[in-house]
């Protein structure tokens, strides 16, 4: 009988998901891996709505560079991410200024995506995840800061369908415990052996009316991606 | 019985004197306290409605909206004829503040760029408060911006140099150079950290033509805290000229906590003097008891003739009464007189005053004092009066007559 316990614990443990694991393939769906797409930004809020067409690379880790093309008064502006650096580039100005790291939750463009949103592995860099959930449709996970973590959230729930780890919903939650921003991914597309959402949409969870819905389209993954693009001379002349 | 009660009194001059001393000196620092206080308190007055005006205007619900678009007052210059109709001549300054990225060559800050379009005379007092190098933007300059000094040791620029400015997601242009033409310093740090001053039209050009972030007017007749009661019907006045659209609330209103601090310093003060009546109040106690020891005979005699508990017990009241209203009304007239001489404006002397000049408050500060001041001085006195009179008056109060005169200290 006690050998029976045993045998069951052990076969019980090696079935648990590991929430690091878990967390990293939904990062690795989530991010789609290297390759250019273009991405429509539609920025609504009650009395207005913006598009913006984003051209973006990225190497699917840290790396990304997004060059905006419409709408024309925006047109030129550039963003790089390479790991932990964020370099604005503004046509306006010739010349990249770099976003200190307490600017990197700022708005987007006046979107409610954040600088550290565009590219990067915050989630499995800044928070301790762990299990909450799972059932036959989906797992979910209850990401807590790790202490020191450059976030100005409390908590995170981690939403993913269940065998795939293809990510379907991200909430955030403040301080206090409140939900402050719901991220819904849809329109899920295989590419190579992930499922990359490309439909995200971002809601404010505290001002109804607020929301920004990010569209890919034109969609090369897998593509080598050079180091070049990378670059801050990549933000002025593009990464053709 | 006054005249009795004043008899006694100087029957042991020398401790009478000591105690009434005590209160007069006590009557005579809580006055010259009131009066410096309040000195301080006008100077807070007067340097936190300098910065931030009277009353403000601003959106409504400017508080909970996080939307840089939807928290400017949009048609500025139209509310802006609506206001100098409803109070023409008012001193009225715009400030119009964006949250930007400002970067000097190499490093970049978060800052809350306000541009700012101020009256001559508060620009002239602002700049003679806070320029440490340089000067402050013209009122129409497109290019020149001021920083905080911790801000261009952030950012690693001096007068003359170029810092760029990006506000995304704005109605301006959203990028722009501006040449440092001022260094600015602030006594707290934070605000030193993160304030860079441009004029009115370049914060507009950057983010939000025609637009401002507020309104605040300027009363420069109010100078003092009392002047504020003034300020309710102001306020009532504006908004039902100005409409729904926007609020206009007193420098209280918007600042509450500025405003607690200001107010907080009177009942800290009130506290402070209450306790140095209750030192002087046990003088008065030990004075009163060892008169009524000393007279335990007289006592006896008075109470052996008819006189009841009562009435004893309302002599050592009406001595104790007597002996601080005495010293009192010297406190009273020098503290009055102190005050007055302080109300012709004084300075600390030496590093005292570079101290009060760090803290934001003016150099020179005018003492006053109000009714209220006295009547919480003159209530003190009374309170002492009757509590030191308690404890004596109830011993007085029970001597049986025979005993009593029988008493040998």
């Amino acid at each position: 009988m006690g050998l029976l316990l045993v045998v069951l614990a052990v076969s019980a443990a090696q079935s648990a998901p590991d929430a690091r694991a878990i967390l990293r393939a939904i990062e690795d769906n989530h991010r789609g891996g290297s390759g250019r797409f273009t991405v429509v930004l539609t920025v609504a809020r009650p009395d207005r709505r913006t598009e913006y067409v984003l051209e973006i690379w990225t190497d699917g880790e840290d790396r990304a560079l997004v060059q905006v093309k419409a709408p024309a008064r925006d047109a030129g502006q550039a963003f790089l991410r390479v790991g932990d650096n964020l370099w604005i580039y503004t046509p306006r100005l010739k010349r990249t200024l770099r976003l200190p790291p307490s600017g990197r939750s700022e708005s987007f463009l006046g979107s409610d995506i954040s600088y550290s949103d565009l590219a990067g592995r915050d989630a499995e860099q800044d928070y301790t995840p762990r299990v909450v959930g799972e059932d036959e449709a989906a797992v979910v996970l209850e990401l807590l800061p790790k202490p020191g973590a450059p976030t100005p959230y409390g908590k995170l729930v981690v939403k993913a369908a269940s065998r795939t780890y293809a990510p379907l919903e991200w909430t955030f939650y403040d301080q206090r415990e409140r939900a402050v921003k719901r991220i819904t991914f849809s329109e899920h597309s295989r590419i190579g052996t992930r499922l990359f959402p490309t439909r995200t949409v971002v809601e404010d969870l505290l001002r109804s009316g607020y929301r920004t819905t990010g569209a890919f389209r034109d969609t090369h993954f897998g593509v080598p991606v050079p180091d070049a693009c990378f670059t801050l001379q990549a933000m002025e002349q593009g990464c053709e | 019985m006054l005249i009795l009660a004043w008899r006694s009194i100087w029957r042991h001059r020398t401790r009478s004197i000591g105690a009434a001393f005590a209160v007069g000196f006590t009557v005579w620092m809580g006055l010259a306290y009131f009066g410096l206080t309040n000195a301080i308190r006008d100077g807070m007055y007067v340097n936190l409605t300098d910065t931030v005006g009277h009353a403000q205007i601003h959106v409504r619900g400017y508080r909970d909206i996080r939307d840089f678009r939807e928290a400017v007052i949009a048609d500025a210059a139209a509310l802006r004829r609506r206001l100098d109709a409803t109070f023409p001549g008012a001193q009225v300054a715009a400030a119009l503040e964006v949250p930007t990225l400002l970067s000097g060559e190499d490093r970049a800050r978060g800052v809350l760029l306000a541009g700012l379009d101020h009256p001559p005379a508060l620009r002239d007092r602002f700049a003679a408060k806070y320029v440490r190098e340089g000067r402050l933007p013209h009122p129409d300059d497109p290019d020149g911006i001021a920083l905080g000094g911790a801000l261009a040791r952030t950012l690693q620029v001096k007068l003359g140099d170029t810092v760029y400015a990006y506000a995304p997601g704005t109605d301006g242009t959203g990028a722009s150079a501006y040449t440092v033409v001022g260094i600015l310093h602030f006594p707290d740090p934070t605000q030193d950290a993160r304030s860079a001053l441009l004029s009115l039209p370049a914060a507009q050009d950057l983010a939000a033509p025609g637009a401002v972030s507020r309104f605040e007017l300027h009363v420069l007749e109010f100078r003092r805290t009392t002047d504020d009661a003034a300020l309710v019907p102001l306020r009532a006045r504006l908004q039902d000229a100005l409409g729904r659209d926007v609020v206009v609330e007193t420098w209280r209103e918007t600042y509450p906590s500025l405003s607690n601090l200001e107010r907080s310093l009177r009942p800290m003060l009130v506290f402070f003097i209450g306790l140095f009546f209750v030192l002087a109040g046990l003088l008065v106690v030990n004075t009163i008891y060892l008169s009524v020891i000393e007279r335990t005979r007289e006592f006896g005699v008075v109470i052996a003739l008819g006189a009841r508990a009562g009435l004893v017990m309302r002599m050592v009241l009406a001595e104790s009464l007597l002996l601080c209203t005495a010293g009192a009304a010297a406190g009273l007239a020098l503290g009055l007189a102190t005050v007055a001489r302080l109300a012709r404006g004084y300075a600390y002397p030496g590093s005292w005053g570079d101290v009060v000049e760090a803290y934001g408050l003016p150099r020179v500060l005018y003492a006053s004092i109000g009714s209220a001041d006295i009547a919480i001085i003159v209530a003190f006195v009374i309170g002492i009066g009757v509590l030191a009179a308690l404890w004596p008056a109830r011993v007085a109060g029970k001597l049986e007559p025979v005993e009593a005169m029988r008493f040998v200290a």
